[in-house]
């Protein structure tokens, strides 16, 4: 976590200073950044003007990476090294990239990890490090524009994403230097961004239809609360399947054969696109294939025509808001709005059908290709701490349920889907054998029976359990949620207490040494003392504590503390200070830690205290219900 | 379960089955206002930490609290009666309902129109889930709650719980 705070230590800012954080929507297609500018949250644009950046790298033999529009512009001539929608391989294996294979260019090559790389000019590239570059592009922009460093950003990502394609999210912004406040999803991040516009309350539905991905949300609004009562989706559904349905059709219109080379493949995705952008205003468009700079065919196609192509696209994304309403609980009467979201349901069809099903005409006040970004950038804004009385409150679900395997390749469910999240749950296991110390455990994310039909999240091999006679060890392992949607995994033996080492084997992610070895090379020019860039960072930790440590103290300790506690709590903060100045990184780590212990107590009671405020408001109305 | 406190306790209610919604609701959202790690970004670590295993706590005893079934059962908890998922019902009227039920949702399967004969089999199946939860309801307003009667209603309301999933992913898998 600590890997990428690479401010200048001491430059912490002072509380009353508006700091500067973003939200960032990373898309299938196209990226965004947003702030809020003295209380206006917009979409912040590059030099040249336009605030999408396509979500295209291009790698070069020159070495050189280049993101968004002249990226995209070489997708036709350069389409092996030209990564589009690499969104959609985030967070996936080798298997799943070969059943998107026909599709896709690229080769893709196995690596040592278990996430596999696209082959380049300049060399492999994880989906994790493209998306990188992305975001690299995104907070520069954001810097530039901010004239500042950012103190954090909240990225937004699909509802309907699992746990490792929100793990590798993350990793992707970690290794683009940035500090997530938070992931968030998609469809609660427009529901900010209308909610705030509208003060309004009551059942909502986002339909939020991307590039590549479609989320439906059920939330409830109250009063600066956002409450997402279901969520369903898929995440292999958008734009892009009309456009590929488009380009079929003008692939027979115009005779090309299946096995036309990437280059007419990518001209033939680029005429349907534009094609399906234009007939969103005109009745019928005139299409022209080229080939070595001749025209082979020249044709139209109509609003009416297009509808009867994309309506099977259209109509996979009804299945999931059914369920998500079923799952929510309510039915179709008792929805107040649904709010269009993301660029595909600017195509009528879909306002259509969306409109039809829910009987409600949809929302579209904000640019449905920002509002999401901006909705981010609202809590961002937040999160840093330059709105301390802002009520807003996000209450985010885990959108497929998280099960283990079990005896037969079965799973069994621990949290089912559309649980509120944070969420811990905890499951006792024994062992089957005298003195065994090992146990595996594999932990799956999805809604079927089969292992094998859900999704491998991990393998986590417990270590060092007591050698006890076999069925007598009592071994819990807690699974905690967090708030972003991932997932963290803690063992103990219960009769002795102790905890067993736990080791995580992601099945498509980057383990956390392959993370720090790949921040270390992207560094390499930067910083070449991997000694000073660890000081750096134990210092900025200290630093934090310090802030954090001292403002608390300052907000509660007269209530909270005795005299002798809060002497014990001020001789550890002033040892780490005055190691902070030192050059000794693991003696700052250690004095950090030391803080801690000294302050659990104290952290203890504030916690109970705020718990104390919030119930206070109910005890008048208790005695009478007493 | 992960709970130190009592989720009672946690949601400063008095112990008992009857547990007013709309006020269940407010606590709930005045407690993660408090409590949610959103709230602490800019804390320590510790404290972030701390706040995720709170928020944790307040949204497993929201769940369980709501909702009338895991209410029931969680009482029993507290009262040291395990509500066995294994055991069996020997209640010859509740076993014919279940083999009723289960095959009226066998031939909705094969119903020329399955989604609105899967809807009739579930508004079945919540009436009679329903008539249960008035009995648990009964039974735990009594002076001296007999626990092992109530735990035996538990019981059959787990089973319709099963039949109801059952039959929601039966319309789920129609609708596609």
């Amino acid at each position: 976590m600590a890997l990428l705070q690479i401010t200048e230590p001491g430059q912490s800012t002072a509380p009353h200073q508006h700091r500067l954080a973003v939200g960032i929507d990373l898309g299938t297609t196209n990226s965004l950044v947003a702030s809020v500018k003295s209380g206006s949250a917009e979409t912040l644009a590059n030099e040249q003007g336009s605030h999408l950046l396509p979500s295209v790298v291009r790698f070069t033999a020159g070495d050189e990476v280049i993101v968004g529009a002249e990226a995209s512009a070489a997708a036709a001539i350069d389409p092996l090294n030209t990564i589009v929608s690499v969104k959609r391989l985030m967070g996936r294996g080798l298997e799943d990239l070969k059943s998107l294979g026909d599709k896709l260019p690229y080769q893709f090559v196995e690596s040592s990890s278990a996430m596999p790389s696209i082959k380049t000019a300049s060399g492999e590239y994880s989906p994790v490090e493209i998306s990188s570059e992305i975001l690299k592009s995104l907070r520069a922009r954001a810097e530039d524009s901010l004239g500042g460093e950012l103190v954090g950003a909240v990225i937004t990502v699909p509802a309907y994403f699992d746990e490792a394609q929100r793990q590798a999210t993350k990793d992707a912004a970690k290794l683009a230097g940035l500090n997530v406040f938070r992931l968030l999803n998609e469809p609660t991040a427009a529901a900010v961004a209308y909610g705030l516009d509208t003060g309004s309350e009551g059942d909502v539905v986002i339909f939020d239809l991307g590039g590549g991905t479609f989320d439906v949300s059920v939330l409830r609004l109250n009063k600066g609360i956002f409450e997402v009562l279901a969520t369903a989706g898929d995440s292999a559904l958008g734009g892009d399947d009309m456009d590929h349905a488009i380009a079929e059709w003008i692939m027979q219109q115009a005779n090309v054969s299946s096995d036309a080379d990437y280059s007419m493949m990518r001209q033939l995705l680029q005429h349907a696109r534009a094609a399906k952008e234009t007939l969103t205003a005109q009745s019928s468009v005139v299409i022209q294939v080229t080939q070595d700079g001749n025209t082979i065919w020249s044709g139209s196609l109509s609003r009416t025509q297009m509808n009867e192509i994309i309506l099977p696209v259209v109509n996979q994304t009804l299945r999931p808001c059914r369920q998500a309403l079923r799952d929510a609980g309510i039915s179709k009467s008792d929805i107040d709005k649904v709010v269009m979201v993301g660029g595909s349901t600017r195509v009528p069809v879909v306002r259509d059908i969306v409109g039809d099903f829910f009987g409600i005409e949809p929302l579209v006040d904000i640019d449905p290709d920002k509002v999401v970004a901006i909705g981010a950038s609202i809590q961002a804004d937040i999160l840093a701490g330059n709105k301390p009385d802002d009520e807003m409150l996000l209450l985010d679900v885990i959108p497929l349920s998280l099960g283990l395997e079990t005896m037969g390749g079965l799973v069994e469910k621990i949290v089912p889907r559309n649980t509120t999240i944070p969420i811990a749950r905890a499951q006792e296991f024994t062992t089957y054998k005298d003195g065994q110390t090992a146990m595996a455990i594999h932990v799956v994310q999805g809604e079927r029976e089969v292992v094998d039909d859900c999704r491998s999240l991990a393998r986590f091999e417990l270590r060092g359990i007591p050698p006890m006679v076999a069925g007598s060890a009592r071994i819990q392992v807690t699974f905690q949620v967090d708030a972003d949607g991932l997932l963290n995994v803690t063992a103990l033996e219960k009769n002795s207490g102790v905890v067993s080492h736990i080791e995580v084997k992601p099945s498509y992610g980057l383990s956390e040494s392959e993370i720090e070895q790949m921040l270390r090379s992207s560094f390499d020019n930067a910083e070449k003392d991997v000694r000073l860039r660890k000081l750096r960072e134990q210092q900025v930790e200290a630093d934090r504590e310090i802030l954090a440590l001292e403002s608390a103290l300052a907000d509660d300790a007269e209530v909270l503390l005795g005299q002798e506690e809060l002497n014990q709590i001020m001789e550890s903060l002033s040892i780490l200070k005055s190691t902070r100045e030192g050059d000794d990184a693991d003696l700052i780590k250690q004095r950090i830690k030391d803080v801690e212990d000294v302050c659990s107590f104290y952290v203890e009671r504030r916690m109970n205290r705020n718990i104390e405020k919030a119930m206070a408001g109910h005890s008048v109305e208790e005695f009478k219900g007493e | 379960m992960i709970n130190e406190q009592n989720h009672f306790s946690l949601f400063g209610l008095p112990v008992s089955y009857d547990v007013d919604k709309t006020s269940l609701t407010r606590k709930y959202r005045e407690l993660q206002k408090a409590v949610h790690p959103d709230k602490f970004s800019n804390s320590t670590e510790q404290e972030r930490l701390l706040a995720i295993h709170k928020a944790s706590q307040v949204n497993d005893g929201y769940e369980v609290l709501k909702s009338p079934l895991r209410r029931a059962q969680y009482l029993l908890e507290l009262n040291d009666i395990v509500a066995n998922d294994n055991a069996t019902i020997s209640d010859p009227y509740f076993l014919m309902q279940q083999m009723e039920i289960r095959e009226s949702l066998e031939s909705a399967t094969k119903n020329t129109d399955p989604l609105s004969a899967l809807d009739e089999v579930l508004d079945q199946i919540d009436a009679m889930f329903n008539k249960l939860l008035s009995e648990i309801k009964s039974k735990f307003s009594e002076s001296e709650p007999d626990y092992v009667a109530i735990s035996e209603v538990v019981l059959k309301l787990q089973f319709f719980n099963r039949l109801k999933s059952e039959a929601e992913s039966q319309l789920a898998s129609f609708e596609n």
